[in-house]
């Protein structure tokens, strides 16, 4: 059975709490561990796009998920006026070195099996793929 | 997020108790800096309460430890949840911070 759900929130810090708890619902049946580490990195990911790809500027984001055989996908679109990066060069965290920003990045491909990212004409788009059997 | 904190045999031990988000990791902030701010050198950060910590939360510790140390402190942590504790290895950190079984265990380490 194909679980499909989605959930629009307005790109606020404020509101980033909802992703947690909306992730937390759909995915109610999975290990805890598994459960509680995609909470984590997809929170990671509403930060960043809240934090750069508005930058301030008002907006929303779309999360849609389908869950079906253990296979779950996230697709997050928002309209935010900046991309993230051309070519994401992802690094592990330096303890001893701590610049803002790629460490919420970083725990998000390290948590999720695949990650496609676009900059749409205006707008970013996200697909995260994770098995979760 | 809630934090207490108390005194024993000279190391100064907070309690956590909630999520280190981006809220909780400002608070943590401004609470370990009044205390080194304070004089206080070694501490130890109860995390048995705390279900998750954010990239937020792991740049404040970090920050704080590697600026701790060079001024010659210390900060441990205790009963970090295996939740928390596998944030730590996912971003490498886990060998970064010196963590022990019990509050106890991190004071008498002193």
């Amino acid at each position: 059975m194909m679980v499909y759900d989605k959930m629009i929130i307005a790109a606020d810090f404020a509101e980033l709490h909802k992703v947690s708890e909306f992730i937390e619902g759909v995915l109610d049946r999975a290990d805890s561990h598994a459960r509680s580490q995609m909470v984590l990195a997809i929170h990671e990911l509403c930060l960043n796009i809240v934090e750069h790809a508005y930058a301030g500027a008002p907006g929303s984001i779309e999360l849609e998920v389908f869950l079906e055989d253990g296979q779950f996908e996230l697709q997050v679109h928002d309209d935010g006026p900046h991309a993230y990066f051309g070519t994401p060069e992802i690094v592990p965290p330096d303890p001893n070195d701590y610049p803002e920003g790629g460490w919420g990045l970083y725990i998000l491909h390290q948590v999720m099996d695949n990650i496609k990212y676009r900059r749409l004409e205006a707008g970013n788009e996200w697909r995260l793929l994770k098995n979760l059997e | 997020m809630d934090i207490t904190q108390r005194e024993e045999k000279g190391v100064v031990v907070f309690s956590l108790n909630g999520r280190i988000d981006n809220d909780g990791a400002t608070k943590m902030e401004q609470t370990l800096q009044s205390a080194a701010e304070a004089g206080k050198s070694k501490m130890v950060l109860d995390l048995s309460t705390v279900q998750y910590i954010n990239s937020a939360g792991l740049r404040v510790l970090a920050e704080f430890l590697t600026v701790n140390r060079e001024k010659g402190g210390e900060l441990y942590l205790s009963a970090v949840n295996s939740r928390v504790k596998r944030v730590f290895q996912i971003v490498g950190f886990d060998n970064f911070f010196r963590m022990f079984d019990s509050t106890v265990d991190a004071v008498n380490a002193f």
